[in-house]
């Protein structure tokens, strides 16, 4: 028991060097929501100048270390003032830019600061016991300073006015500088603190191991990132309790299974994925009971992707077969015009340029970062090698067991992502592509006793792969294809779906998107293409071993991805091309000087251009093609819009009158009204608020319902319960005779239960066709899941119908001139008018209207009373519909009811529930207020 | 529904994490023990029958002689410079040999390669000298570089030279030659040294090596042996490749309570004097023994941990100073014809006896050199012996030296002193 509680203590102490990491990384999510991959760096960086200054200059210990603390707090502090210049390129972007920063420092403390040098520490001393572990001074310095640290970043955070800021100005920047703060300046000053953390910890580190040497504080940058999310990435205690819990499990493991090869990585791995797996919060952090309204876990943010489609004229099939005949010509010329040792090196470019467009697919489709594609590439090559030597398979069988094996694994991956999101995703891949490596690709099986697997070429029929020029043209083509279905699997109903969840999960689910398949199935073909990569890299190599495959490429290969532009094929092809050329053989003599070079370009640059490469294409394809064009202002044609929309509805005979009452006629001749959509005894609570307590209503077939009540009555979240947006602590909702309140919003969408939302039912990067076309997902009745994923024959046929749709629902709407334009940059009156037109492509059998009238004048009020009518009139959709403008429900409404604190106060036909005295009483509150007058008379 | 979709994707997750979990943990006794069984027995094989390989004359002209050398020049694009040197030290030797007239009127042209010390960079190296059509390849440092290039070179019939390092898939391959003793070998020599030389048969021994395959052989050989000498092995770890410095503290606790009073250690030096480090800390001060091609016990600055004064280790070549070798002298006099403003590499008098010893057997390989009459030539050079390098025996099979010396760290001297002066292959 006592060598156990030495062992705890040993892992204590030696986690305090994570949780002092870790700490800082809090810090700095906790203002910017970044990862700082560079957060180790900063504080090796920070302790060369203090070797330099102490032992080479010989000054004082305590002056060197404050300078050196100074240091660290300057480079943090820059960096943020950098590489957050703008706002505008989501998380990912800066993540990059703390990459490049750590790869620039290792090498300006490699070539200029001595490298590995002594760093002995000043303090001296026997030190203590402590259940038999002996604390020297230096450890025990390190021991207070994290208790310091935590017990003033804890009151920092949760008990100054500094840290409500920081969250404050994180949580919501624009309500922030609303009541007077400034984001930006607190955003630095977390920035500052955390450089003066990790100096500190790269110090104290530095002394314990009595010598540092470049990088040697980013070794234990995984500990710390998993730290953090154990901990719950927001709080202090949390990081501290997660660095010192890792600290105790390596303790530990050392102890019982030292004798296994990676045991540690292994297991600090499969209890972060089991944590995260089991409360995706982490263990500290609060699970707040998110509306699925509130956003989404993207790490980035891009322009609009959507593919539209297009007839196939004979120019466009012309461009459309492009990348094809570039593949056809480089692969001729590659087989035709290289050298063997030519082709073999430049076989490279291809495979990364595979690698990279998996990562960009995936990153693209469900704006989650992967750090263990690297995993995946590995993965895929020994795959190909056990398939190709131990099963003998032939080439063209074992080379798919690279992208087989690859999407399986990336396949648990996707279905990890259901569970958590964002960075907290991030660092579970990092931890997987740790655990791959140390414990996974040493596996004898695969390390074959550190000699590694032989992987012979072979001929394909009269295909020589032997040749190295032939084999380069083979990857060419590999590459070519990969791009083309790439680009046709983003322009698919899938693609569509995996960009609808990506930028708004919430209007997703509302327009039937299923978020596990897609997620899951993005992971697994994102897999698929590392391991295809991996497979082509074992036949290149030749040879496939355990350490070729390290962590750092994983980086390598978000870097790659974020500077050739998110999305864009060309981008990131050209600039993975150039990285891995210059890596792999740029002259040695200079290697350094040009890696040097783009790691402080991208430093100083991606700030600015934060969406790379590509994003500089594509700015510059659209100003070329507006040059020479009048540019219609957008007031212009959103007045214009709104006109032909009302002169469209009025043509299509949208009227006000009530349709006839559907009834059941019963065995003892009585009739009653079929119940469409039910709701019974219906309650949630947040914490100690009762939300909603008991409701039930019902939405007859054909029955135009209105829900009305003061703020705060609970009207929202009955929607959110209805629809499936939120999970009732009681009660039923039953839809079409089916109880549903199991069912996911977006299986109740399939259902026929179409909605739209107060704000947020959009995708406002994207266009207003692109819109449309997103909002078509339940009319992908795919007979196959290859017209899905756009592989299907008449793939182009059914892609032009959807279009044609969307053309359609344009018109009436009277949104044909705004076809183009973002979302983001509408009116919101417009905006609403897209939303209701999204909702009806869902073609559902009841729409339920969260407040469609706010923000109209009224003439559009009335408008839009005739829209509701006409959709019950002349479409068959009942409707139930919550607004504020009474004269409006009144108006179309079969029946209302009326919520008041949660509870039904009345129900019953307009007239009915208008009357009501204590309907009166609850909108009046006192009598003789404008509400309650105009509530009355039925004026607004 | 969805709550049965949860539950499915838990389940699903928990069972492939659990297999691969138990995949790894179960199948790594068995693979490896038959994995380690496999090369013991290929081992055997070579030993009475030596393959040859096809022949060629490829690398050799009437005026020349081209040789391969990939040495990590670079790390991470960042070049290591005095740190090994290896790359000017190739350039150093091969003039001074040119200057003194070639060899058999030929001048030798080393093609010198970066691999980077990396695996797949070492791979390109290797193919890159495979097209300058050089007569053999040789490596430098690295375990895992040379395993790699190594393969591909004799996949190609080039013949492959280096240093011992691992075994697995290279020591019964015909165009391989280990100039030095392997560290599976080393393995076995340094269980009997602890068992008779440092009283492992009384004391408690501990092994520590870092998280590579390319350990295992050297792992199995030590384990083995010692246990046939009656020795206890109360610890067999491995670490962690970068040197987490919370595991070694943790390492240290657990030889410390398991009571090893030896410590057999294969690791980078970084890792070993962090582990001593460590050790001291806790007011434990085993004793350390490691295996090496030249000297362990991380002997100089900025590696060296004073806690590591006292650690023996075998080695395949001598302390250069007090080896007595002619090598020595002349090779700071070479590298200072070649770079007179440049301090001689650290350990570079290591590889300028490897050097040495590949010019000798060229020079005996006669005009008529070939791949194959080269590999006979090193085969025939039983007994040579520079003085800096262990004496070449070839004849049983293709690791060239079956002795070592033993030295002991000094840090008083900052060196090592070098306590057995002839090579020995038992103890």
């Amino acid at each position: 028991m006592r060598d156990l509680v030495t062992f705890v203590v040993s892992g204590l102490a030696g986690g305090s060097t994570y949780a002092l990491l870790a700490l800082g990384l809090v810090l700095i999510h906790n203002s910017s929501r970044i990862l700082n991959a560079a957060q180790g760096e900063i504080g090796a960086f920070a302790t060369f100048l203090v070797a330099g200054l102490a032992i080479s200059h010989g000054w004082p210990w305590p002056i060197a270390v404050v300078l050196g603390l100074v240091a660290g707090a300057g480079i943090s502090l820059t960096t943020a003032s950098v590489l957050l210049r703008r706002a505008t390129g989501g998380r990912l972007p800066p993540l990059v830019g703390t990459i490049a920063l750590l790869s620039l420092l290792v090498i300006v403390e490699a070539r200029y600061l001595g490298a590995a040098r002594e760093f002995p520490s000043p303090l001296s001393g026997s030190g203590i016991t402590i259940a038999g572990l002996v604390l020297t001074p230096t450890r025990m310095l390190i021991i207070g300073a994290v208790i310091f640290a935590s017990v003033v970043m804890w009151a920092l955070i949760e008990r100054t006015p500094l840290g409500l800021a920081i969250r404050a100005s994180a949580d919501n920047r624009a309500a922030a500088t609303i009541v007077g703060l400034d984001p930006k300046r607190v955003e630095l000053l977390t920035w500052l603190l955390a450089g003066v953390l990790g100096a500190l910890a790269g110090i104290l580190l530095g002394w314990n191991n009595q010598s540092i040497s470049p990088g040697f504080l980013t070794i234990a940058l995984p500990q710390a990132f998993t730290a953090a999310i154990l901990g719950g990435m927001r709080s202090a205690p949390g990081a501290i309790v997660g660095g010192l819990a890792i600290g105790i499990i390596e303790s530990l493991t050392r102890k019982y299974f030292g004798s296994t090869p990676g045991s540690p990585e292994a297991i600090v791995f499969a209890i972060l994925f089991f944590v995260l797996l089991l409360r995706p919060q982490g263990i500290f952090g609060r699970k707040s009971r998110r509306l699925a309204t509130e956003g989404n876990e993207s790490l980035v943010s891009l322009d609009h992707l959507v593919s539209i489609p297009r007839r196939p004229r004979i120019s466009q099939r012309v461009i459309g077969a492009l990348p094809l005949a570039v593949t056809l010509i480089a692969a001729l010329g590659a087989a035709t015009l290289t050298s063997p040792q030519g082709a073999y090196k430049l076989a490279i470019l291809p495979i990364f340029a595979i690698l990279a467009l998996s990562l960009n697919g995936l990153i693209a489709t469900t704006g989650q970062v992967s750090l263990g594609h690297v995993g995946l590439f590995g993965l895929g090559s020994f795959a190909t090698a056990v398939a190709a030597t131990t099963w003998g398979l032939p080439l063209p069988m074992a080379i798919l067991a690279g992208p087989a094996l690859g999407a399986l694994v990336a396949l648990v991956l996707g279905i990890a992502a259901l569970r958590i999101g964002g960075l907290y995703l991030t660092v579970l891949t990092l931890a997987f592509a740790v655990m791959l490596g140390a414990y996974v690709f040493p596996m004898p099986a695969f390390s074959r006793g550190g000699a590694g697997i032989l992987v012979i070429r072979e001929s394909i029929g009269a295909l020589d792969l032997t040749n190295e020029s032939l084999f380069l043209a083979f990857a060419i083509i590999a590459l070519g294809l990969i791009w083309i279905a790439d680009r046709r699997v983003l322009g698919s109903p899938f693609g569509r779906a995996a960009i609808a969840l990506r930028e708004n999960e919430t209007a997703a689910a509302a327009r039937g998107v299923h978020a596990p398949v897609i997620k899951v199935l993005a992971f697994t073909l994102s897999g698929a293409g590392a391991g295809l990569a991996g497979a082509l890299f074992a036949y290149r190599q030749g040879i496939v071993v355990s350490s070729a495959f390290p962590l750092s490429m994983s980086f390598s290969l978000v870097l790659y991805v974020v500077l050739g532009g998110l999305g864009s094929r060309p981008g990131v092809v050209l600039i993975t091309a150039l990285f891995t050329w210059t890596t792999f053989y740029g002259s040695s003599g200079s290697s350094d000087f040009m890696i040097l070079g783009g790691a402080a370009l991208v430093v100083f640059t991606i700030g600015r251009y934060p969406k790379g490469l590509g994003g500089l294409i594509r700015i510059t394809t659209k100003r070329l093609s507006l040059l020479g064009r009048r540019v219609q202002p957008l007031s212009d044609l959103e007045t214009g819009g709104m006109t032909v929309a009302a002169s469209s509805i009025s043509s299509t005979h949208v009227g006000t009158g009530r349709s006839h009452k559907m009834l059941v006629r019963l065995p003892d001749g009585k009739t009653m009204e079929p119940s469409l959509l039910g709701a019974r005894d219906l309650s949630i609570s947040f914490g100690s608020l009762s939300a909603l307590a008991n409701v039930s209503l019902d939405v007859g077939p054909s029955q135009i319902v209105g829900v009305i009540g003061p703020n705060g009555a609970g009207k929202t979240t009955l929607f959110n319960l209805l629809s499936g947006f939120s999970t009732p602590d009681e009660g039923e909702v039953w839809f079409a005779g089916h109880r549903v309140d199991h069912l996911s919003a977006a299986s109740r969408a399939e259902w026929g239960m179409g909605r739209t939302f107060q704000q947020g039912g959009l995708w406002l990067s994207e266009t207003v066709l692109g819109n449309l076309l997103m909002a078509q997902h339940l009319n992908v009745r795919p007979a196959s899941v290859i017209g899905f994923i756009a592989v299907g024959a008449n793939q182009w046929k059914l892609e032009w119908r959807r279009r044609k749709v969307a053309e359609q629902v344009l018109e009436i709407l009277g949104l044909t001139n705004l076809r183009n334009q973002p979302v983001g940059t509408l009116s919101y009156g417009t905006r609403k008018l897209l939303e209701l037109g999204c909702a009806l492509l869902t073609r559902p059998r009841i729409l339920l209207l969260d407040e469609p009238a706010a923000g109209m004048s009224e003439d559009e009020v009335a408008w839009l009373a005739g829209v509701i009518s006409g959709i019950r009139n002349e479409l068959g959709v009942a409707v139930l519909v919550i607004e504020h403008h009474v004269p409006l429900v009144r108006q179309v409404a079969d029946r209302v009811y009326v919520l008041n604190f949660g509870h039904v106060l009345a129900a019953g036909t307009p007239d009915e529930v208008t009357t009501n005295p204590a309907v009166i009483e609850a909108y009046l509150g006192t009598q003789g207020t404008a509400a309650g007058r105009s509530f009355v008379s039925g004026t607004p | 529904m969805n709550g049965s979709r949860q539950l499915w994707a838990k389940a699903l997750v928990v069972g492939l994490a659990v297999t691969l979990m138990a995949t790894g943990c179960g199948s790594k006794t068995k693979s490896d023990e038959a994995t380690k069984d496999s090369i013991d027995d290929k081992a055997k094989t070579t030993q009475t029958t030596k393959a040859t390989i096809p022949d060629s004359t490829v690398g050799v002209t009437d005026t020349e002689v081209r040789i391969g050398i990939h040495v990590p020049n670079t790390r991470g694009g960042i070049p290591l410079g005095s740190i090994l040197g290896l790359s000017e030290l190739s350039t150093a030797y091969w003039n001074s040999v040119n200057a003194a007239g070639g060899i058999n009127d030929r001048k030798i042209i080393a093609e010198i390669a970066d691999d980077g010390y990396d695996v797949s960079k070492a791979l390109d190296a290797c193919r890159e000298l495979e097209s300058k059509n050089v007569l053999f390849i040789s490596g430098t440092s690295g375990a895992d570089q040379i395993v790699a290039c190594a393969q591909y070179a004799l996949g190609k019939n080039i013949p492959y030279l280096s240093l011992g390092v691992s075994e697995a898939g290279l020591v019964d391959q015909a165009g391989y030659r280990a100039l030095t003793m392997t560290y599976d070998r080393q393995g076995k020599l340094a269980a009997q040294y602890v068992a008779n030389n440092l009283d492992g048969k009384i004391k408690k021994t501990a092994m520590v090596m870092f998280n590579s395959p390319n350990v295992e052989g050297a792992r199995k050989q030590f384990r083995d042996e010692l246990k046939k000498q009656g020795g206890t092995l109360v610890a067999d770890d491995l670490v962690d490749k970068q040197g987490n410095a919370n595991e070694l503290a943790a390492e240290c606790l657990k030889l410390k309570g398991a009571g090893a009073d030896i410590v057999y250690v294969l690791a980078l030096p970084t890792i070993s004097s962090g582990l001593a480090r460590s050790c001291t800390e806790q007011g434990y001060t085993p004793q350390f023994f490691m295996p090496a091609n030249s000297a362990a016990c991380g002997y100089s600055d900025p590696i060296y941990a004073k806690e590591l004064s006292g650690c023996q280790s075998l080695s395949a070549v001598k302390v250069a100073r007090e080896s007595g070798s002619p090598l020595v002298e002349a090779a700071y006099a070479g590298w200072k014809a070649t770079f007179p403003d440049r301090a001689f590499p650290d350990g570079g008098e290591t590889f300028w006896g490897l050097f040495d010893i590949y010019r000798e057997a060229i020079d005996k390989a006669g005009k008529d050199i070939s791949r194959r009459s080269f590999l006979a030539a090193l085969d025939s050079m039983k007994g040579y012996d520079n003085k800096l390098f262990n004496p070449i025996d070839f004849t049983k099979d293709n690791v060239g030296s079956d002795s070592v010396v033993v030295q002991r760290a000094d840090k008083t001297k900052m060196q090592f002193d070098q306590i057995i002066g002839e090579w020995t292959s038992e103890f």
